[in-house]
């Protein structure tokens, strides 16, 4: 049904995953493997921030809450010596899964500006909340000693094992999130997006779907909250604040809204771009701010647009830009 | 007797202190055409978006079938077999043509959502020969890949009468099907209702084309100003001089 299209969401992420080991044998510095680490789970996130805003029509802001529940958790049980992914992965899911239902069942009552709103203002309520907390750091956040384990199956400690944990996670979620919006379900979402009336009309629950997308975003976000928890050690209230969800619609829009692998183009240009910039300046986001007002000024559907162009593939429909075709 | 298909009990609407309906009554029989006609501002759409569950009446009762739908939503509506189209069509615009069509036969499947939908992915083979056949019949299949949004307006108007055909609804309310459409397509689409759904599927038919009422409907209401006038057989509507009147006062609508 959609040709090279599939192809480009098979290979895409596969490629995202090698480059980090490529770069850092050429090199032979293994510390740059952080960076790509960072880059994929942002990815991660991305992608599931566009699943509801490029699928459903959702602009949150306060996506980021999911990964600030994701890092708490797997901070809070790991510090407390319970380090198994198998208990970690299921207690992560149910924290953020009740949260996004209930945060959805709340903004989802709303649209357009006041949907935006809501979500930002529900995200601050934790964000408050993680900040004067002084159990488990406060304001300070909560150093992490112990990484996450999966039945010694890889060594957590080990810069190679360890990013070969953080890739094989992305990859799946990242597929994941892709399987869901080809799936009929996405149809569905995409359908309640482009005309919710039409869509009750023809009996769709309109809010039904949209819950449920907004529920597993929250979800597959949360871990990528875990996995920014492992590699940084560290989990901090800053993960779940407002310029986290700012970052995370600005790498969406970099990478071209509603495009399935837009976020993977956006957090590699992202943090890749914040990495170089704030080797010279710590104002790196001074010049990164024109940067994503040209990509959106000149760049049709973003860096996913420009990579559509070259390669004339045609991805996903998206209203905007489908007309001006 | 079998239970009327549509049953429309004091339907009363205001908009503001504006009556938009006042205390309608309207039985659709099973297998009938029923047209519903009247000046613009007599409250045809109206009555159908309190039908469809869109508009809350202030008073009155809906049964479909025999049963009392008035609480019901829209989406539940749809689920029991009622089926409205729009005056405006109201297409999934940036959704290619053979996907619409795809939405429709699900729906007439009474396909839910559940937690399997995610797992999903053969939805669209599954339907492939039908969505082929739904397109030839209605002469779209080179436009299988295209958007809604960009097609001519008699192919939108097909399309959305298509959509509303193949979801196989128990009452369809076709609102205006034939506004801003040419002679040729108008004749088209009226050949295709003749067709596909005479006899079968009971209808509610707004119109303003009186040629295109006068050859499809077996019942006539006419309303004006959110009432009633008369409801009885073209013969009937068409030799009533208080519908005569009502309309001279109101000709620019014919």
């Amino acid at each position: 049904m959609h040709g090279r299209l599939e192809l480009q969401s098979i290979i895409v992420p596969l490629l995202a995953i090698a480059i980090g080991p490529i770069v850092a044998l050429l090199t032979g510095d293994v510390y740059v493997l952080h960076v790509y680490e960072r880059a994929l789970i942002f990815a991660v996130a991305a992608a599931s921030l566009n699943l509801i805003l490029g699928f459903g029509g959702m602009v949150s802001f306060g996506h980021a809450v999911f990964i600030g529940l994701g890092a708490y958790v797997t901070g809070i049980m790991s510090n407390a010596d319970i380090t198994a992914l198998w208990f970690q992965v299921p207690a992560i899911l149910a924290v953020t899964g009740i949260v996004a239902l209930v945060m959805g069942l709340i903004a989802l009552r709303t649209t357009g500006v006041y949907f935006i709103m809501i979500t930002l203002a529900l995200a601050q309520i934790f964000y408050y909340t993680a900040v004067s907390t002084s159990t488990f750091g406060g304001d300070d956040g909560l150093v992490i000693y112990e990484r996450s384990t999966f039945f010694g199956f890889y060594d957590p400690w080990d810069s190679w094992q360890f990013y070969g944990f953080i890739a094989t996670v992305s990859l799946g979620l990242i597929w994941f999130i892709t399987a869901v919006i080809n799936s009929d379900f996405g149809l569905r979402l995409l359908a309640t997006r482009e005309n919710p009336q039409r869509s009750g009309a023809l009996g769709m629950h309109v809010l039904g779907t949209r819950l449920l997308a907004f529920v597993i975003a929250g979800m597959v976000c949360g871990l990528a909250g875990m996995l920014l928890a492992n590699q940084s050690e560290f989990a901090t209230p800053g993960y779940a604040n407002w310029q986290r969800s700012g970052e995370l619609l600005a790498i969406v829009i970099l990478g071209g809204v509603g495009l399935r692998m837009g976020p993977v183009y956006g957090a590699f240009a992202f943090i890749l771009v914040e990495h170089t910039l704030a080797a010279y300046t710590s104002h790196w986001a001074f010049y990164f701010g024109p940067v994503l007002v040209l990509v959106v000024l000149f760049l049709n559907r973003g860096l996913g647009g420009l990579v559509d162009r070259i390669l004339h593939t045609r991805s996903t429909t998206l209203p905007e830009f489908e007309e001006a075709r | 007797m079998a239970a009327p298909a549509l049953d429309l009990n004091g339907i009363t609407v205001t908009f503001g202190g504006i009556h938009a309906l006042c205390g309608v009554d309207l039985t659709l029989q099973p297998g009938q055409i029923h047209a519903l006609i009247g000046p613009n501002g007599a409250g045809k759409t109206t009555l159908v978006s309190v039908l469809s569950g869109e508009l809350t009446p202030d008073h009155g009762t809906v049964h479909l079938a025999g049963e009392n739908i008035s609480d019901l939503k829209p989406y539940q509506r749809a689920r029991r077999g009622l089926l409205r189209t729009y005056q405006l069509t109201a297409l999934f615009q940036h959704i290619p043509l053979k996907q619409n069509i795809l939405l429709s036969l699900e729906a007439r499947d009474r396909a839910r959502l559940s937690l399997g939908d995610l797992l999903r992915f053969g939805v669209a083979k599954r339907y492939e020969a039908e969505i082929a056949e739904v397109l030839a019949d209605f002469k779209l299949t080179d436009k299988a890949d295209v958007v809604p949004a960009s097609l001519s307006h008699g192919d939108r108007r097909r399309l959305e009468l298509a959509m509303a055909i193949i979801a196989n609804p128990g009452v369809l309310l076709l609102d205006e099907p034939l506004a801003g459409l040419s002679i040729a397509d108008a004749a088209a689409l009226i050949e295709m209702i003749q067709t596909r759904l005479r006899g079968k599927t009971p209808i509610l038919l707004i119109e303003h084309d009186m040629d295109a009422v006068f050859s499809l409907a077996d019942v006539i209401t006419v309303m004006v100003n959110g009432n009633v006038l008369m409801t009885g057989s073209p013969e009937d509507v068409r030799n009533s001089e208080e519908v005569q009147a009502a309309y001279l006062s109101d000709e620019d609508d014919f």
